[in-house]
């Protein structure tokens, strides 16, 4: 099964790549987050509720959406500050003396294998943010940017929604054995599909984003 | 849906008397209004709705789980995008300028979106829900330019202190009219806007110690004519400056001349004296030197009055010295002869270097 990918491109001041990143993702994971499965006898489950909470951006025009659990927060905080961290790298300039960095947010399915080898990771839908980082003088300028740049984060909040109803493929319900294998349980209070995160600047190139041949056909379908 | 969300129990009763109770493939659209309203007027920001399409319909779809779960991603996506588009931030102001509005109605006419929500409206279409009955399409148009248009008739809307300190101005709406840039109506929602306070010209005000606008013009020390003239400060002409400022108005121009009271008889006046907008004179400083002869009588007025006397006072003193001239005479003799104390080229050279008496 190939994943199914999207790229956003911002331009943006170093302080405003974290809330750009953060609304993007969160917002993406909102869709992918169910409540906790409570499995019962003969196959049967209930799902649990999830609460949300709004968040206003410090250096963006802009409110989104999240999920209101503190331990995913943490998690997504802290993969966000340490792509923060690698952007201001004083070493992470190009030839042009701009600064640049992307960083992914993939769900993948697990799939069982025969021992002693990992369990295969097989992704199914990765979404990746491209920044390039600008710096701006004048105050009357910031402060349009500041608006320019939350519209256009919200353009994109509202392609997720529709990119995340269009009838596509999402992992099957499992049960309760192979819960693991779709959902990451880790969490006290939601359950989101497995995701992970990965970043890459031009001095840190992590795991690169596993974008496959047959994306460019998916993305002729989907856009 | 599996989400938290607190019911409101008004929309709720509000959606259900907008639905009929035909089957829900009979149903017309239903629409949820956003609107904005100030006592002049409304405006329309977003409308959703909710369509039912049969050609739609997935037959072999199952329902407590596919439906229910692609409608609770539905509500998801409606839950995020509310926050971010043009409305919402009007939406969290908290002012008494204009409240929100929301109104829940079926409608089988199309709706002209352009008319609605301005020529810059967006229109998304966010899901569509598969039901073996038919699909339901959700979907949103939202106004993008949020402004205040104002009618042909000219009836512009201006800050309160585009003039000076002359208030806020009528706003009307009408469709299809000249739009004002965004970023003013945001400004009038607020509570602190231009429109809704009349704030005063401060132009007009005056700085501290300075009164009424009347600035000292010293001596200029560069006049040669008279010497050490920067050091005669017993005349000062003040003069009122003309405000220079923008939207003020003020032409008064006068002089004021304030004279010291040792003033020769000959000048007119002993005391100080103001006119007020009478001199026309071209503003040109000059000084007034009172030179004060030593042991020469102050020029004081008869008891009392402080005025200068008449010619006639004057012919009657005249007189009585003419009178008296022997016995002056008489005087001097003793002095010069009796005393013996006066040298004869001295008291000579003084006396006739003296003061003659009249």
């Amino acid at each position: 099964m190939n994943a199914r990918s999207q790229t956003f491109d911002f331009s943006a001041e170093c302080h405003q790549v974290s809330e750009v990143v953060s609304c993007i993702f969160h917002s993406i994971l909102f869709h992918r987050t169910l409540g906790k499965f409570h499995y019962r006898q003969e196959g049967k489950y209930s799902i649990g509720t999830i609460g949300y909470e709004d968040i206003d951006c410090d250096f963006i025009d802009l409110t989104y959406v999240r999920c209101a659990s503190s331990h995913l927060a943490n998690t997504m905080n802290q993969h966000v500050q340490a792509f923060d961290q690698a952007i201001r790298d004083p070493s992470n300039v190009t030839e042009n003396g701009v600064r640049r960095g992307q960083i992914s947010l993939e769900f993948y399915n697990k799939k069982r294998v025969n021992w002693p080898f990992a369990p295969e990771c097989l992704p199914w839908e990765v979404w990746t943010i491209r920044i390039e980082v600008k710096s701006i003088r004048s105050e009357i300028e910031r402060q349009l940017n500041r608006e320019n740049l939350g519209e256009l984060v919200g353009e994109k909040v509202v392609l997720i929604a529709e990119v995340m109803n269009r009838q596509q493929y999402l992992p099957k319900i499992p049960a309760q054995s192979e819960v693991d294998l779709i959902f990451d349980t880790s969490f006290p209070d939601i359950q989101p599909y497995l995701f992970r995160m990965s970043y890459k600047t031009s001095i840190y190139p992590s795991a690169p984003n596993v974008i496959t041949m047959s994306t460019r056909f998916f993305r002729a379908l989907a856009f | 849906f599996n989400l938290t969300i607190d019911d409101n129990p008004e929309i709720l009763q509000e959606t259900k008397r907008a639905i009929s109770t035909t089957s829900i493939p009979g149903q017309p659209p239903l629409f949820v209004e956003i609107s904005l309203k100030t006592p002049e007027s409304t405006l329309i920001l977003e409308l959703w709705s909710l369509t039912f399409k049969q050609e739609l319909q997935e037959p072999n779809i199952r329902i407590l789980n596919t439906v229910y779960n692609r409608m609770a991603l539905l509500l998801r996506s409606v839950i995020s995008v509310t926050r971010v588009i043009p409305a919402y931030k009007l939406s969290r102001m908290k002012t008494s300028d204009y409240i929100m509005c929301y109104n829940i109605y079926t409608a089988d006419q199309q709706c002209d979106y352009a008319d609605v929500l301005g020529q810059e409206f967006k229109r998304v279409e966010l899901g569509t829900v598969g039901t073996p009955f038919g699909g339901l399409v959700f979907e949103l148009s939202y106004r993008t330019r949020l402004e205040i248009i104002v009618p042909v008739n000219n009836k512009l809307m201006i800050k309160s202190d585009h003039y000076g300190n002359t208030g806020a101005k009528e706003i009307q709406t009408q469709p299809d009219s000249p739009a004002f840039p965004r970023q003013e109506v945001l400004n009038l929602d607020k509570a602190d806007s231009p429109m809704t306070q009349v704030k005063t010209n401060p132009t007009n005000a005056v700085a501290a110690f300075e009164p009424n606008h009347i600035t000292p013009v010293l001596p200029d020390d560069e006049d040669t004519s008279i010497p050490f003239s920067g050091l005669l400060k017993q005349s000062i002409k003040f003069k009122k400056l003309q405000n220079h400022n923008k939207g003020n108005h003020e032409k008064e121009k006068a002089e004021v001349i304030y004279e010291q009271q040792d003033v020769p008889a000959d000048s007119g006046t002993s005391e100080s004296s103001s006119s007020g907008g009478g001199d026309r004179n071209p503003p040109a400083d000059f000084i007034m030197v009172d030179l004060k002869t030593p042991f020469a009588p102050s020029p004081a007025p008869s008891a009392g009055s402080g005025q200068v006397g008449s010619s006639a006072d004057i012919d009657t003193e005249l007189n009585t010295f003419e009178a008296s001239l022997g016995e002056y005479d008489d005087f001097v003799r003793k002095l010069c002869g009796g005393t013996g104390d006066y040298e004869g080229s001295s008291s000579s050279g003084s006396m006739s270097g003296g003061p003659r008496f009249p």
